[in-house]
């Protein structure tokens, strides 16, 4: 499998804190990585590290690449929206494809004209007179219609409504994504984008929490809820995170058989939202 | 696996095309400005007429030639306002809107970005308002002349001179390009400004030059920064230079470049010292915009 991304103790300090503490990890194509963390955790660091739009410490490559030191030559592989609300407003939409069609070489015109033609977005309107939810619009069709190998999102839905929020990630899957294209991205609303995935890494305070494929987490984690009367025997197999809910005790196991939990209570695969609030809550692994 | 990176020759006319798409007065106020000139010369024949009853106007030269110099001198001291307000706001907009994310998310080089707008005003705007002018003065001629070239006493002043009118174009054409020359390190300097500025790019475009003129006056006490801004600003040498020389050469008895010394102008240190400071101005310029991480 191709490696997109390589990062090896890939560090940033601003004024004396580190954001990111020699984080590695590696991203290969095709897949669809999710950077969860809370806030200041170091995500935005990390993409913006990945983009070459800030400089770091350490090693990280993409597409082999530096790509602090090659910024423009990478940007013909990889995309990115970085936020919702980064269109200049005095753009107007026809310009918009004009000037991404005169700069970009794998761009297909044809391509977003269609895409736009579904929404309600007029040509000679200006970004400033488009809804939150077009102006995302507008910037996915611009993405969707270059033919670039990384797409990096860094929060692309955020203070978009539910159904925008669903039209996006749908039409991202359906219209965009396939075995040669890569996607990394960060959002605070996880479990809208849990089927989407087929990777995680968690991150915190600039170390990283979890890395693992999602295929490879119902092995790893279980989660066990528990009658209150059977807590003090599941809690002899080490939970590294517990709660309760109604009336029961959810418990979280890392590397523990589903033999070793079912005569405790009924056992489960924990969602990436819950097990992301497991790793982050519970005791530094 | 890499795709050859696009040749910088194919994205320049959309990068140009952009600055005008979101700086519109760059365009719109000198069209206005020929516009309002154009309408003028519809409408005051009348007046000319009543002037004209008191006697011959005592005019040296031609007076269509005159009033083609100054509109466009009008027109060019119009750009230089238009240009500052321009060059202070191109690379500190995308910042305060975050669009700069925008537009580094797509395989354009800093080293681009900045050039294009440097070119855009010393040179682009430059040449479209010298077209503009162009046209401009050959409509007004036209209009003029269908105007009163029946009326005896104004017609006489109404009169093509074919040797006059190319001297005046081809002197402010060479003028556009030496100015580009000469205005290239407070442009740059313009740029950096605008590039690096967190707030308030005004006060910081005036401000340094404030304080090395008066810090040179508290601590040395004497005034040759304020001497060398005043050249370089145009008071001096460039404008005052420009006009006159334009006005000898659309009037004087002599050849087409006669009136101006190009060669005095294209070897004088203090034109290259300039392109010299410009040249580490954008240096810097491009620096900024590529390490600075502000968003």
């Amino acid at each position: 499998m191709t490696t997109i991304i390589e990062a090896r103790g890939l560090t940033k300090v601003y004024n004396g804190t580190r954001a990111l503490d020699g984080v590695s990890f590696t991203v290969a194509a095709g897949r669809i990585v999710g950077l969860i963390g809370p806030n200041g955790a170091g995500k935005t660091t990390a993409l913006k590290s990945i983009l070459g739009l800030t400089p770091f410490e350490g090693d990280l490559r993409v597409f082999g690449k530096n790509p602090y030191a090659d910024r423009y030559s990478l940007m013909q592989e990889v995309c990115f929206i970085a936020d919702v609300a980064v269109l200049p407003k005095w753009l107007r939409v026809s310009q918009a494809l004009d000037y991404v069609a005169g700069v970009h070489p794998r761009f297909e015109r044809a391509r977003a004209e269609e895409f736009l033609r579904k929404t309600d977005i007029e040509m000679h309107k200006r970004v400033r007179e488009l809804s939150k939810g077009m102006v995302t619009q507008l910037h996915l069709a611009l993405i969707l219609a270059i033919d670039a190998r990384l797409l990096v999102l860094d929060e692309p839905t955020l203070g978009l409504d539910l159904l925008y929020r669903r039209q996006f990630y749908d039409t991202l899957l359906n219209d965009y994504f396939d075995k040669e294209r890569t996607i990394l991205l960060t959002t605070h609303q996880v479990e809208e984008i849990e089927n989407l995935l087929t990777d995680v890494i968690f991150i915190n305070r600039g170390h990283i929490a979890l890395d693992s494929p999602v295929e490879g987490l119902a092995e790893r984690y279980v989660q066990l809820n528990v009658r209150p009367d059977q807590a003090g025997r599941a809690r002899e197999l080490q939970p590294f995170y517990e709660r309760e809910i109604f009336g029961r005790i959810a418990m979280f196991f890392e590397g523990r058989s589903s033999e070793e939990l079912v005569p405790l209570g009924e056992i489960r695969t924990p969602s990436i939202a819950d097990l992301f609030v497991a790793k982050m809550q519970g005791a530094p692994a | 696996m890499t795709a050859a990176p696009a040749p910088l020759a194919k994205g320049w006319p959309v990068l140009i095309r952009r600055e005008l798409w979101e700086h519109r007065s760059l365009w719109m106020a000198p069209l206005v400005m020929a516009a309002l000139y154009l309408v003028t010369c519809l409408i005051t024949s009348g007046f000319g007429q009543n002037r004209a009853s008191g006697g011959p106007l005592h005019v040296e030269g031609s007076p269509i030639l005159f009033a083609q110099l100054m509109f466009t001198s009008v027109l060019f001291a119009l750009m230089s306002i238009v240009i500052f307000f321009y060059l202070a706001d191109c690379l500190y907009a995308e910042r305060k809107d975050r669009s700069i994310l925008f537009w580094k998310s797509l395989p354009v080089s800093d080293t681009a970005t900045v050039l294009t707008k440097l070119a855009v005003a010393l040179l682009i705007v430059p040449l479209g308002l010298y077209v503009l002018a162009f046209v401009t003065n050959l409509v007004a001629f036209g209009i003029l002349y269908l105007r009163v070239h029946n009326d005896g006493l104004l017609g006489q002043f109404v009169t093509w001179d074919t040797t006059g009118w190319l001297r005046l174009n081809g002197v402010v054409l060479v003028y556009v390009f030496i100015l580009a020359l000469w205005y290239a390190p407070v442009a740059a300097y313009q740029l950096l400004v605008s590039a690096w500025a967190k707030s308030s790019v005004f006060v910081w475009t005036v401000l340094p030059p404030l304080v090395l003129i008066f810090g040179e006056r508290l601590v040395f006490g004497t005034w040759h920064v304020a001497w060398i801004l005043r050249d370089r600003l145009g008071i001096n040498i460039a404008g005052v230079a420009a006009s006159g020389r334009a006005t000898r050469a659309a009037f004087g008895p002599r050849g087409l470049f006669d009136g101006i010394d190009i060669v005095g102008l294209l070897t004088a240190p203090a034109m290259w010292i300039g392109v010299v400071v410009a040249a580490g101005l954008v240096f810097g310029t491009m620096r900024i915009r590529r390490y600075r991480d502000d968003t």
